[in-house]
């Protein structure tokens, strides 16, 4: 009985440690290397700490201005993205469509395959309609590429939603329009938000599409990111990478509290 | 004046056949159950009035208006769904206005209106509930003021008391009748459960495989059943297949054509006892000699397996008295408490 117990503790410990390792361990990483003057292997901590690269980052005004850009960015991408697969997850999860499959077929298209080729040829045709080095140009291609992830967690959401409940409304004589808005949507919200910062989330750190639609015209952060790692500044890239997860975590924090609410304890009723 | 009338009404999926030329009325204030096993095409039929079914064919008319091409929407029926359908994210005070409003009702009347109806169900305490916090029965009687409240021209029940327990059950269906009588609502009534339509309903329909078998008024249903289904169906019976001949020794006239018939004695009305103890019969009762095969006790009564000696089958009889294994037994079954059909 006492040794089982302790076997269980053993491998309760050993699971949280492999579990901080891979979850913080490549943060602490970063954070450490933000501040690092002089790091050489196989020394755990860095010989010498400094605050010059934090100092450096926020001098150069160009980290902020990519920052606020894949912000920008983000926070359009979500909106389009939401705003496309609501009505489309809808029809998907209540309607028998004709060549249902294909067509969800045809959202998971820009995930499918390996990105690089997808987004350098999207980069061509967006360079003849102008949208190359273009804000909406890099927004375009997020929204396509992200309604895969919003439109099947939004579809998961509203299927799940008992019919009956918008037969009641139906019934008591509202209309289908009036019944998605009054009953539907508001118990689909989780979903929606769900969806929101998957999509946020992938917006922020998308890389191939901000990189060849938008490069060399305008960086946004992930991209700023490479640049100054590809150029062996691991201090400055780290820093971006810690200043790049605080809209992240900020948006996640604002949407968990309407998550909490009231909304989790509807959707199982 | 006829609140309901359909005629006709066909539906199939693929070869099944859920509704099968049915034509049923509803009176003003009346209670009409309907009542059948499952897959017999209550719900159905339920759901076409309602218009969430696609009909095949047929009409439906509400208070003379053919409303069978109508979406839900636009009938004017409240519908009282079987795990009643309550809004998670709403109020208890929000899911019964809900049908108010869609009516653009003042907002004064409907709170007047919703306050009358909580009163009325007894359940003006939960108006600022959700309906996670509620009871099966608080969730039962929400989901009824809602359907009740928009005052619709028929209300449609779907299985109301499936989801109670027992106990509840028994002492609902005195209140369900007395609500429904008190607001002469004309009312559809599906249900499963032959017990309770014959202590709520007006008139009763049974039916099977889409087809509306018999429609009357319980007492009718119960005592004059019109074919084996009915009669089987209603109350608790047992059923016993055997020839023409045996069934002509026990002094019942038969008809005439069939190998076989069906002898359906109301289990619940025959008497059990001794075989030495004497009886007064009309020539119209049926007495069964039987020798008793295997009990369960049941508490106030136990339920014996009775081995019929002239029907060579054996049927399920429930007495207060004691009786042992392998003791010889007569049943009485009086006139009106058993059916003969081909």
């Amino acid at each position: 009985m006492r040794r089982f117990s302790i076997l269980k503790l053993t491998l309760k410990v050993v699971l949280v440690f492999i579990i901080l390792l891979l979850v913080v361990g490549p943060f602490v990483g970063i954070a450490i290397w933000s501040f690092a003057r002089i790091w050489y292997w196989p020394n755990p901590i860095p010989q010498e700490f400094t605050l010059r690269y934090w100092a450096e980052v926020f001098r150069q005004g160009r980290v902020l201005d990519s920052l606020l850009l894949s912000l920008k960015i983000a926070l359009l991408t979500v909106g389009f993205s939401i705003t496309i697969a609501i009505p489309a997850a809808y029809a998907f999860a209540r309607y028998r469509l004709p060549a249902e499959r294909i067509l969800l077929f045809l959202f998971l298209m820009p995930q499918a395959f390996p990105q690089l080729p997808i987004f350098i040829n999207l980069a061509r045709v967006f360079g003849r309609m102008g949208l190359r080095g273009n804000m909406w140009g890099i927004v375009m291609a997020h929204t396509m590429a992200s309604l895969v992830f919003s439109l099947w967690i939004i579809t998961a959401t509203f299927k799940s939603i008992p019919l009956d409940l918008e037969q009641a409304a139906q019934n008591l004589g509202a209309s289908r329009w009036r019944v998605f808005w009054t009953i539907t949507f508001p118990l689909g919200i989780p979903g929606v938000i769900a969806g929101a910062i998957h999509v946020f989330l992938w917006s922020m750190g998308e890389f191939n599409a901000a990189f060849f639609i938008g490069a060399p015209f305008i960086q946004t952060a992930p991209v700023l990111m490479y640049t100054a790692s590809a150029g062996y500044n691991m201090q400055i890239a780290s820093v971006i990478a810690i200043v790049l997860m605080i809209p992240s975590l900020l948006f996640m924090l604002v949407i968990e509290r309407f998550l909490k609410a009231e909304y989790i304890a509807g959707i199982g009723g | 004046m006829v609140v309901l009338k359909t005629e006709g009404l066909k539906k199939y999926y693929g070869d099944v056949k859920a509704l099968d030329d049915v034509s049923v009325e509803i009176k003003e204030g009346e209670l009409l159950a309907v009542i059948g096993p499952s897959g017999s095409g209550k719900t159905t039929l339920l759901r076409s009035v309602a218009g969430f079914v696609q009909l095949d064919g047929g009409k439906i008319y509400i208070k003379g208006r053919d409303v069978t091409d109508l979406p839900p929407e636009r009938r004017n029926v409240a519908m009282f769904f079987q795990n009643y359908a309550l809004w998670p994210h709403m109020t208890v005070f929000e899911n019964i206005a809900y049908g108010l409003k869609v009516r653009k009702l003042s907002k004064e009347k409907i709170k007047e209106k919703v306050e009358w109806v909580l009163n009325f169900l007894d359940i003006g305490h939960l108006a600022n509930r959700k309906p996670s916090q509620l009871s099966g029965g608080q969730q039962q009687r929400v989901a009824l003021a809602r359907a009740i409240v928009v005052e619709p021209d028929l209300l449609l029940l779907d299985e109301p008391l499936s989801n109670l327990d027992a106990k509840i059950r028994m002492r609902i269906r005195f209140e369900l009748r007395a609500m429904l009588k008190k607001l002469k609502i004309a009312t559809l009534y599906v249900t499963h459960d032959q017990e309770e339509a014959l202590s709520i309903a007006d008139r009763i329909a049974v039916m099977s495989n889409g087809k509306i078998l018999q429609v009357g008024e319980p007492r009718e249903i119960y005592r004059k059943p019109v074919n084996l289904f009915v009669a089987d169906f209603v109350g608790v019976n047992c059923v016993v297949r055997t020839k023409p001949e045996l069934i002509k020794k026990l002094g019942i006239v038969v008809p005439e054509k069939g190998e076989e018939l069906s002898l359906v004695i109301r289990a619940e009305e025959a008497i059990l006892s001794r075989s030495n103890t004497s009886i007064k019969k009309t020539s119209n009762d049926l007495l069964l000699k039987g020798v008793i095969v295997g009990k369960l006790y049941l508490g106030a009564k136990t339920r014996y397996e009775v081995k019929l000696q002239e029907l060579e089958d054996t049927i399920f009889i429930n007495s207060e008295e004691e009786f042992q294994l392998d003791e010889p037994v007569q049943i009485l079954v009086r006139e009106g408490s058993y059916f003969v059909y081909t």
